[in-house]
């Protein structure tokens, strides 16, 4: 074969068939028999045979009394601190509607967890919803009504635009799409806005190469700004609207983040190669700047399960690796604060938990927040996390046990958390069917609403 | 009961749930019931990773074992399929991983496909124009896979299973799904090149 045939999925399929008539020995099943009689049964967890579902891990009264005790304690110097800090912090958004994807349904709730409500018909399943930054527009992928289980869906996605009031204002399609007679297979990638929401970028596909597109709401033009020679998806625009940050697939070139001119120039490979055996990106998280577009912060695979998180200076290309003694460290997600990157990190492999992180990547210093909970963003205003508990991440793809969270807002410092909307209200709204691709809260958006 | 009434990610049928349950709370034969209905099937999708017909029968009896100790902690028994061919999966990679520690070795399976001629095969499928020489260099360079992306390539090429299917299986999201699987078949194609050398 030469290096240039395409290599197709029918000579890929024919290759690696297996017999549908290849049995095992028909000893085997005597064999399972004999060795599961040799081997003990686990005990049931705990708290299942006590009744109990797991919850939200909190620190415990005592602990409580300490911090209580300490905070009086610092309490006049802290408020002075607090004070000056206050006064030379910017002036923030508020925090307006929480859009979350439940059993791909689009479900959006009050700031305060008041009046959840399906936004979408129930045939419609949507993903990765974002808001742009003046929180005047709401960007989603939406999938036409499913096929049966098992079937490819007939019709590809779309991304939809829809306004603050749910009224749709534009749909990109693949028909949309036909660049210079060239097809694009809109996919579910990544959607990030322009700063001033004119624009967005989103990733597709084309002549089986990962591109980027920039979508412009004012004129309805789709430009492929995918530099030339780079395969690229996972696009991140920075907030002051210079750069956009993606990941590239091809092999050899995805040791490191890629950085570019928001126009699609000037594309370069940013921070340290990755030690041999860790690739940039997970293929669940796009890179994430930090709000004064000086960091951005991205995940990494590490073999099959494992995960470790970077961040990189673009201006400098000073990298770190966050929490570097943690496994299974993903989700970054940037606060207000350029020192606060909030993370998960997946504790077990097999039945573990996410458990939640603040990390502060100028020192490096990461701590626990609490255990078992899934990160679904920060609070616009920044007082808070959006957060899933308990952690459903494992359970929800493994599916090994039909995991409900409930949707919490949580403070900085995890002491204190907030029921917004209950397990069982966001299963009563959004239940799971036979389509249900990813079961249970999959994404989040916080709407911010400008003063 | 037939193999083909099990979907390794589908729910089980309701009266399964009983003997499931009855397994769990150690019931061996209960449990040997649903060995039965599955060992073929799980034999395959191991054989099709493997790509050793002892190495698939080990870890399909691997994964049964596993099962079997783990299943009280197991809360939905409609899940128990899901749950099986997760196990079965993880069991295939790191059987790979220890096998890739002791030795490398190319180990061909026996299939229809790959023995049958190419006239045949161009009259089966008309788009299909490769020949055994290709198909040889294909799985060649499928050994040289790591067990992440040869577990990929299996249960979507080989099983013909969707992406939301093994995102559920593999769990991880869908969108983990095409990334990886796209990072894969870059893989394969550098690795026929090095076939090609």
């Amino acid at each position: 074969m030469s290096g240039a045939r395409r290599l197709t999925d029918d000579a890929i399929r024919d290759a690696l068939a297996v017999s549908a008539r290849a049995k095992p020995r028909p000893d085997l099943d005597s064999a399972i028999a004999r060795a599961i009689r040799t081997t003990r049964q686990d005990q049931p967890p705990l708290a299942r045979r006590l009744g109990l579902s797991p919850g939200l891990s909190l620190p415990g009264l005592r602990v409580v009394r300490i911090g209580l005790l300490l905070a009086l304690v610092l309490a006049l110097v802290g408020m002075a601190l607090l004070v000056g800090a206050l006064l030379r912090r910017p002036v923030l958004p508020t925090n307006g509607a929480i859009d979350l994807v439940v059993n791909d349904q689009l479900i959006e709730v009050a700031p305060n967890g008041a009046a959840p409500r399906r936004i979408l018909s129930a045939d419609v399943a949507a993903g990765g919803p974002v808001w742009s930054r003046d929180g005047g527009d709401l960007a989603v992928w939406m999938h036409p009504p499913a096929a049966l289980p098992g079937q490819p869906v007939a019709d590809p996605p779309f991304i939809a635009i829809l306004t603050a009031d749910g009224r749709l204002t534009a749909t990109i399609s693949t028909v949309q799409m036909a660049l210079g007679g060239r097809a694009v297979a809109m996919g579910t990638g990544t959607i990030s806005w322009s700063p001033d929401g004119a624009r967005v970028v989103f990733d597709a596909a084309s002549g089986g190469q990962s591109r980027l597109y920039r979508y412009d709401l004012a004129t309805g033009r789709v430009s492929d700004i995918t530099p030339p020679g780079v395969q690229a998806q996972w696009p991140a625009w920075s907030p002051d609207g210079r750069e956009i940050a993606f990941f590239s697939p091809q092999s050899g070139q995805d040791d490191r983040l890629w950085v570019m001119q928001s126009a699609g120039t000037n594309a370069h490979q940013v921070g340290d190669p990755l030690p041999s055996g860790i690739t940039v990106g997970s293929g669940t998280w796009p890179p994430q700047w930090s709000s004064d577009s000086a960091q951005v912060a991205f995940d990494a695979e590490s073999g099959a399960t494992n995960t470790a998180l970077y961040v990189v200076d673009v201006a400098t290309g000073r990298q770190i690796r966050l929490g570097g003694d943690l496994q299974g460290a993903t989700a970054p997600g940037w606060g207000p604060d350029p020192a606060q990157l909030a993370f998960t990190n997946l504790n077990g492999s097999v039945s573990g938990r996410m458990d939640l992180y603040l990390g502060d990547p100028v020192t490096g210093a990461v701590r626990l927040l609490v255990p078992n909970a899934d990160l679904w963003g920060w609070a616009p205003d920044g007082s808070s996390l959006l957060v899933g508990s308990p952690s459903c991440w494992a359970d929800n793809r493994g599916m090994t046990i039909p995991c409900t969270s409930g949707l919490f807002s949580l403070s900085l410092d995890g002491s204190s958390r907030r029921e917004l909307v209950s397990a069982a209200q966001l299963d009563s709204l959004a239940p799971i069917t036979s389509t249900t691709a990813l079961v249970g809260v999959a994404q989040a958006a916080w709407r911010p609403v400008r003063p | 009961m037939a193999d083909s009434s099990v979907d390794m990610v589908g729910m089980v049928r309701s009266e399964e749930r009983a003997v499931i349950e009855r397994a769990a709370r150690g019931d061996h034969t209960a449990f040997d019931a649903l060995v039965a209905a599955r060992t073929g099937k799980l034999y395959r999708t191991a054989l099709a990773i493997l790509r050793s017909e002892s190495d698939a029968q080990d870890a399909t009896q691997d994964a049964f074992v596993a099962a079997w100790q783990h299943l009280p902690g197991l809360r939905n028994p409609e899940q128990f399929d899901a749950w099986l061919g997760r196990i079965l999966v993880n069991t295939c990679r790191d059987g790979l991983r220890r096998r890739h520690r002791i030795q490398v070795r190319e180990i061909d399976v026996e299939s229809e496909e790959g023995t049958r001629a190419v006239g045949e095969r161009e009259g089966d499928r008309a788009p299909f124009t490769a020949g055994v020489g290709e198909a040889d260099a294909i799985r060649r360079a499928f050994e040289r896979l790591g067990p992440d992306h040869r577990a990929l390539f299996a249960l979507h090429y080989v099983e013909g299973r969707p992406l939301g299917e093994i995102a559920a299986l593999l769990s991880v999201p869908e969108g983990t799904i095409k990334w990886r699987l796209h990072r894969a078949r870059t893989a394969l194609e550098t690795a026929l090149r090095e076939e090609d050398r």
